[in-house]
């Protein structure tokens, strides 16, 4: 059996948070991108993950290594209508609140700094370890 | 107490406490993404000490963290007891050539 390594869910842990963030940073970008066609829209991005069960990765019938980002995009779309000099025109956009983006944001970097926080304490653990018998 | 069985129990003993990290680590990955938290039940009847079972659990970032600084000094604890009793019997055996 495998030693159980913190480090590793920890390392899953600050790379779902690091993609969270960039998928946050993405559809505040794309806030305002208007497009003529719905099938350009560029919805707004998500990540998740499926976590196996604690039971399955302390028994080492599953490994915390091989889960998978899941990255979706949200297919809401609004529709926008444009008045050029008297000429009728429909753009389309992704359907993102400013508000709950910066919330997300928000969130994502404390969960980020704490993810930090328990890596440094699991390291210390580690080289605790290291002084034993000194 | 006969150093073999010291070091039996230190060792049971660091074993939970890398355990208790790991599931604490797990935990904030599970508050994350709207998983079951859990926590960790150490049968205190099992002479061994490895026995133990896992508790459904609910805790916020601030408390996994504050478990996480719980196990760190825990550890140092128990290391700092390893080290004092490896040196005494390192004295002893001095002591007796």
């Amino acid at each position: 059996m495998e030693p159980l390594s913190s480090i590793d869910v920890i390392k899953v842990a600050l790379n779902l948070e690091m993609n969270r963030l960039e998928a946050t940073t993405s559809n505040l970008a794309n806030l305002n991108e208007t497009f003529e066609s719905k099938l350009d829209v560029v919805g707004n991005k998500s990540v998740n993950l499926e976590l196996p069960l604690i039971e399955d990765l302390l028994n080492g019938t599953e490994d915390i290594n091989s889960v998978e980002l899941i990255l979706s995009e949200s297919k809401k779309i609004e529709s926008i209508l444009n008045n050029q000099g008297g000429k009728l025109s429909v753009s389309y956009k992704a359907d993102t609140r400013i508000e709950g983006e910066l919330v997300k944001l928000g969130d994502v970097k404390r969960a980020y700094e704490a993810s930090l926080r328990l890596f440094n304490l699991s390291k210390q653990l580690n080289e605790q370890t290291l002084k034993i018998g000194k | 107490m006969d150093v073999n069985i010291l070091l039996d129990k230190l060792s049971i003993s660091l074993t939970q406490l890398n355990t208790r990290n790991y599931v604490n680590n797990y935990n904030m990955l599970a508050a994350r993404t709207n998983n079951q938290q859990f926590s960790i039940a150490v049968n205190e009847s099992d002479p061994s000490g490895i026995e133990a079972k896992l508790v459904k659990d609910k805790k916020s970032i601030d408390d996994l963290i504050m478990n996480a600084i719980e196990i760190s000094s825990q550890q140092k604890k128990v290391i700092a007891l390893l080290n004092a009793r490896l040196e005494l019997e390192r004295l002893s055996y001095k002591g007796m050539k």
